[in-house]
């Protein structure tokens, strides 16, 4: 089940999305060692607030996450904006239509498979979910290690700028556009998983 | 001095903006691509812009096997090289393919011998290399769980000295480029080939991961709480998916095909 989660309806979803926040301090301050403030048990920032919306894939039997991505609205302040602007070798994309993919997070619980299989549902409900509510791009920085996984889930991908080295990593800032043709792509990559997206509650037209 | 820095880091900026439009470039022609013949024609565009000599987009197979028609072979190193490097089955240890399985990230080939102990065999290739005229190179690797590995490199003839700020513009066009390729070849196998992947059963994926850390057929029954034929039909039917003969061929397939991840066996 994917669920998307906004200021209306996170606390129906209080269980899971701590969890995210547990898995994601767990996957980028213990696994990853990224230099971001944590409170101990979980990771969240200054971007997690009432404008964030989330995608959280979870287990229908348990309710445990098992991967997530959190959004931002790009016409307010967000990572690739405000942090890392210098990744961009040309405007920074930003509009109501632009979200930022931050975050991407898989649980550690998961093996191979089933990370493929999270990851496949969360790219195909990202997509679902721009076609659904008319955004047109999402931008994300991503860690150049990743780029070809990302460019084989088998969008349309643009980079914004040469990719730079910040502390150990090579980081780049990408650009997905989303049409109509986007969800065959995705299946002609095999990447294509139904996600049972859900707006339960979030007082956003399905 | 002042003025002076101004001007050079002036200078510094205009040429990764212009080098980043020839990325875009390349990217937006990749993506467009519809034939195989154009990726080369592209790769050997950008090789000669960014001052590069030879270009390589492959898939670390054997490529005199013509029956994998999903895999790659592009470039243009000189012939007696490739010659020699196919005849001598090279690709099992080049250096540069052990390397770019030992990282996702873009890397100089001067760097190898950093990254992995050469040995002996492996320095030979190196040497080979460079008796027939390849100097240093970049090399991009591509590697997909369930795919054959692969990378793209761009390289120099000997005696030039490799510009290392383009790592990052090779990085990205490197990966656009394989995609691109993937994607045309993926879609030529499709239309005239059945081979789609291989996945295992969710018991038999059980059955292969206690097996890769060493488990005896019986343990894993004991483990599983299933009968010891139950298990060693499991293994059976998942040798045979993957069409090999061996336990450890099965254990390696199966990692290889990101069915299980090397840290599920530690």
């Amino acid at each position: 089940m994917l669920h998307f989660i906004n200021n209306n309806n996170i606390k129906h979803y209080k269980n899971v999305v701590d969890i995210m926040f547990m898995d994601r301090k767990h996957v980028f301050i213990d696994l990853l060692k990224w230099e971001i403030p944590a409170d101990g048990t979980f990771e969240r920032d200054q971007f997690d607030d009432d404008n964030a919306d989330y995608l959280i894939v979870s287990d229908p039997s348990g309710g445990d996450h098992l991967g997530s991505v959190r959004l931002l609205r790009t016409d307010r302040p967000h990572i690739i904006g405000n942090i890392f602007p210098h990744l961009c070798d040309m405007p920074v994309p930003t509009g109501t239509s632009i979200r930022e993919i931050t975050r991407l997070c898989l649980s550690p619980r998961l093996r191979a498979p089933e990370r493929r299989i999270v990851r496949n549902r969360l790219a195909t409900g990202l997509t679902e979910h721009a076609l659904l509510t008319g955004i047109s791009s999402y931008t994300g920085v991503a860690e150049m290690g990743w780029l070809t996984q990302i460019l084989g889930l088998g969008w349309r991908c643009v980079p914004l700028g040469i990719p730079k080295a910040v502390g150990k990593s090579l980081l780049g800032g990408l650009q997905i556009h989303i049409g109509t043709d986007t969800m065959e792509l995705l299946r002609d990559a095999g990447t294509y998983s139904a996600s049972g997206l859900t707006y339960a509650q979030s007082k956003l037209a399905a | 001095m002042g003025q002076a820095l101004a001007s050079f880091s002036f200078g510094v900026q205009e040429e990764s903006l212009q080098t980043f439009r020839l990325v875009q470039q390349f990217v937006d022609a990749a993506n467009r691509a519809s034939t195989l013949q154009q990726v080369e024609l592209l790769l050997e565009q950008i090789s000669l812009e960014m001052g590069f000599d030879y270009y390589a987009l492959i898939h670390h197979v054997d490529h005199r096997a013509r029956n994998k028609a999903s895999s790659v072979r592009l470039e243009n190193y000189p012939k007696p090289w490739v010659e020699k490097f196919l005849e001598k089955k090279m690709y099992s240890w080049d250096p540069i393919h052990v390397a770019s399985y030992a990282t996702n990230l873009a890397f100089a080939w001067s760097d190898v011998p950093d990254m992995i102990t050469l040995t002996k065999r492996q320095q030979d290739v190196l040497r080979s290399a460079l008796d027939e005229g390849i100097g240093d190179g970049i090399t991009v690797p591509a590697n997909l769980p369930g795919e054959a590995n692969g990378s793209c490199s761009f390289a120099l003839r000997r005696g030039k000295t490799l510009r290392r700020e383009y790592i990052g513009a090779i990085q990205l066009i490197g990966s656009f480029a394989f995609q691109s390729a993937r994607n045309l070849a993926l879609e030529a196998a499709r239309s005239t080939a059945t081979t789609g992947r291989v996945d295992l059963s969710p018991r038999q994926l059980d059955c292969v991961l206690l097996a890769g850390r060493g488990k005896s057929d019986w343990e894993i029954a004991t483990i599983l709480g299933i009968k010891e034929d139950t298990v060693t039909q499991h293994l059976d039917s998942a040798r045979e998916r993957y069409g090999v003969a061996k336990r450890v061929q099965l254990i390696l397939r199966a990692v290889h095909a990101g069915q299980i991840a090397l840290t599920d066996l530690l």
